[in-house]
């Protein structure tokens, strides 16, 4: 019997042993599908499989699993990303059951941003589960074949089996506090079933090599494969908001100053995005790269290629 | 002790019929404690109410021992047979409980009931209780991780904790699972937060449908 | 609603400005009454609105300058009070009533006169409008 759980092709890859890349794509906020025929193009090829967000900072657009039908008919394989805050327990399983026939086979556990970042503030949040919780359904949905609450995944007493074997994965942040208890929280996912992680994205490159370490002293990295996050610089706007206003990310000051003496911020955030495929590649424990450039996905396959990690490996 | 806030009066006006006798009903306990509905609430309401812009025929003012008992909402029965409207201040129990016993009688909320919560310290109350009916408070060191994180998770913190403060409101909002972290660590209790929690059972909760409570060896 | 007009005033500073600017030959009319307490710290909205809702046209509220309260700061609080007050009277569209927060010196006989006259214009200017 094969090893592999939901023989997805980025599970393959990680299990060949490839340094594999993942990009991530925004669904769009009508019925009209086609805007991310472009996206679809600037990243066919250039990545092993895309993330699909999921009412990402709770707005509304098209589901993850909506999405992902539409870009697996396109040749690209997607990781389905599912959150906690806008279903119970019900309606994720059967989403899950939904997605699976229909070809999703990569799946993200996410907590989700809390509704009042986005357009429905006044919405009723669920979290019926958390990421965590919802980590470990998902695998005993997998390899103990049962439903959350204990029923076999079958659709009589006499019915076959027939479960869906996700390849399961979860974000991870080696930045947000408590600083010294992320890597418990990473063990803490292991042990729920997590078979892959995509770490929030980094900047401050010591820090993550110091909770890297961690990860590897405690044989982490054995047991999960971990992608580093990496969001290339595009401007000294961007640069300057996320420092100052989003939670979990940590930029240092000198990569500030870095890019306030700069000429091209483009270019040089195209630079500092390569140095950082470069160090993970050589940092023990780092699988592959997860490219967060919404909006801006034409510049995946650059970085990529001059990364020197085209043309994407096949999978056995 | 639960812990509400009066309507802008102008909501609290719009409800009222014009020209009716109007009876405002406070609640001596828990919106005594946090300023909404109290004797010197009544007071401060029943004044506003005879001089605002619309007319009513009388407006008159008492307060009760508490609105969640039949007993004090008994004892007021001359008053209200002698009004066409009840303003109750109490908390939403309350407004319940005297609309049952007056049910000939339109009785309306003066307030907004927010939450069961402390009192910790002048003019400033915090959430501090569901009533999820399955109380974990044993498990994370006396803090409630559905009340006190945003996200209510068994599980966190999530990645939106940042120097101790929740993304939702940085500034102002303590990281629930922060405190409770840095609690279990002063206890030597951080194996805690190493098992996964299971889902919450929330049929105990409201999701399971109103809920009553009832004490065999107690009743007559 | 007659057209008096309630000075709660404290005992210490307000107490002694009322009486400079009596000493001064300034007099309030006779629709201006007082009424006395420790400290304006004391000062809560049942006081103020029951006066109000009883017929008094205004209330005004005088304590001690603003860094001079004797009880360390219970104009400060009183104000506070005001402040709610008066919102309270402009959302429930209590036409032609007023209350007022003023901090008194000592020594300020005459124009302490002025704000008080003062308010009974723009009370009256309204009640006319």
């Amino acid at each position: 019997m094969s090893e592999l759980k939901s023989e997805s092709k980025l599970e393959k890859l990680l299990a060949q042993g490839e340094f594999v890349v993942t990009g991530e794509l925004g669904p769009p906020k009508s019925v009209d599908m086609s805007v991310l025929d472009d996206k679809i193009g600037a990243l066919n090829g250039a990545v092993d499989a895309v993330n699909i967000t999921d009412n990402q900072t709770a707005i509304v657009r098209i589901s993850s699993i909506g999405t992902a039908f539409y870009i697996m008919a396109r040749g690209l394989e997607p990781v389905v990303q599912m959150t906690c805050r806008d279903r119970n327990r019900l309606a994720i399983q059967a989403d899950l059951l939904g997605a699976y026939l229909n070809g999703a086979r990569n799946l993200l556990c996410l907590t989700g941003d809390h509704q009042s970042f986005g357009n429905h503030p006044q919405a009723k949040q669920v979290y019926d589960i958390d990421s965590m919780q919802l980590i470990y359904m998902v695998k005993q949905m997998r390899d103990e074949k049962i439903f959350q609450c204990g029923e076999e995944i079958r659709n009589g007493k006499k019915a076959e089996i027939h479960e869906p074997r996700f390849f399961i994965g979860a974000a991870a942040n080696p930045f947000a506090d408590p600083l010294e208890w992320r890597v418990s929280r990473l063990e803490k996912k292991a042990a729920a079933g997590v078979d892959f992680v995509q770490t929030q994205c980094v900047y401050d490159m010591d820090c993550f090599r110091h909770w890297m370490e961690e990860v590897v002293a405690r044989d982490l990295h054995k047991r999960v494969k971990i992608l580093a996050g990496i969001t290339p610089i595009r401007s000294l706007g961007m640069l300057r908001y996320m420092k100052s206003s989003v939670a979990g990310i940590s930029i240092p000051d000198s990569l500030i100053e870095r890019f306030e003496n700069t000429a091209d911020v483009k270019e040089e955030g195209k630079a500092f995005a390569l140095e950082q495929i470069d160090q993970f590649r050589r940092m023990e424990g780092v699988a592959g790269v997860h490219i967060m450039a919404i909006e801006a996905e034409k510049t995946v396959r650059g970085i990529v290629q001059d990364a020197g990690l085209l043309p994407r490996p096949e999978a056995a | 002790m639960i812990v509400a806030e009066q309507k802008p009066i102008n909501m609290i006006l719009d409800m009222l019929p014009e020209n009716k006798r109007v009876l405002v009903v406070g609640c001596d306990t828990c919106v005594t404690v946090c300023l909404a509905g109290g004797e010197k609430e009544v007071k401060v309401l029943t004044a506003a109410l005879r001089m605002a812009k619309k007319e009513f025929a009388e407006v008159r003012g008492l307060s009760i021992e508490r609105q969640c008992d039949g007993e004090f909402i008994g004892e007021i029965r001359e008053q209200v047979a002698r009004s066409d409207v009840v303003l109750s201040m109490a908390c939403g129990a309350g407004v319940q409980m005297m609309s049952d016993f007056y049910p000939d009688k339109a009785v309306l909320p003066a307030l907004n009931t927010l939450f069961m919560g402390s009192n910790e310290g002048a003019g400033y109350w915090l959430e501090r209780c569901l009533g999820c009916g399955d109380c974990v408070l044993d498990l994370t060191a006396g803090i409630c991780p559905r009340t006190r994180c945003s996200k209510g998770l068994m599980n966190g913190p999530c990645g939106g904790s940042e120097n101790g403060k929740c993304e939702v409101d940085p500034e102002n909002l303590d990281c629930g699972w922060n405190l409770i972290y840095q609690r279990l660590k002063s206890l030597n209790r951080l194996d805690t937060m190493m098992p996964i929690r299971p889902p919450q059972d929330w049929s105990k909760s409201h999701d399971g449908g109103p809920r009553r409570l009832i004490r065999e060896d107690v009743k007559l | 609603m007659s057209d008096s007009i309630l000075i709660v005033h404290c005992a210490e500073g307000a107490k002694k400005a009322l009486a400079r600017m009596t000493e001064e030959g300034y007099k309030l009319p006779p629709r201006f009454k007082t009424f006395e307490l420790p400290c304006t710290g004391s000062v809560n909205e049942v006081l103020l609105m029951e006066n109000l809702s009883n017929g008094a046209k205004g209330v005004v509220v005088l304590g001690c300058r603003k860094e001079n309260c004797k009880h360390l700061d219970g104009n400060l609080k009183a104000e506070r009070k005001v402040a709610r007050v008066k919102r309270l009277l402009s959302e429930a569209g209590a036409e032609g009533r007023f209350v007022e927060m003023v901090y008194a010196a000592p020594d300020e006989g005459k124009r302490l006169h002025e704000t008080l006259l003062g308010f009974a214009r723009a009370g009256e200017a309204e009640g006319k409008s």
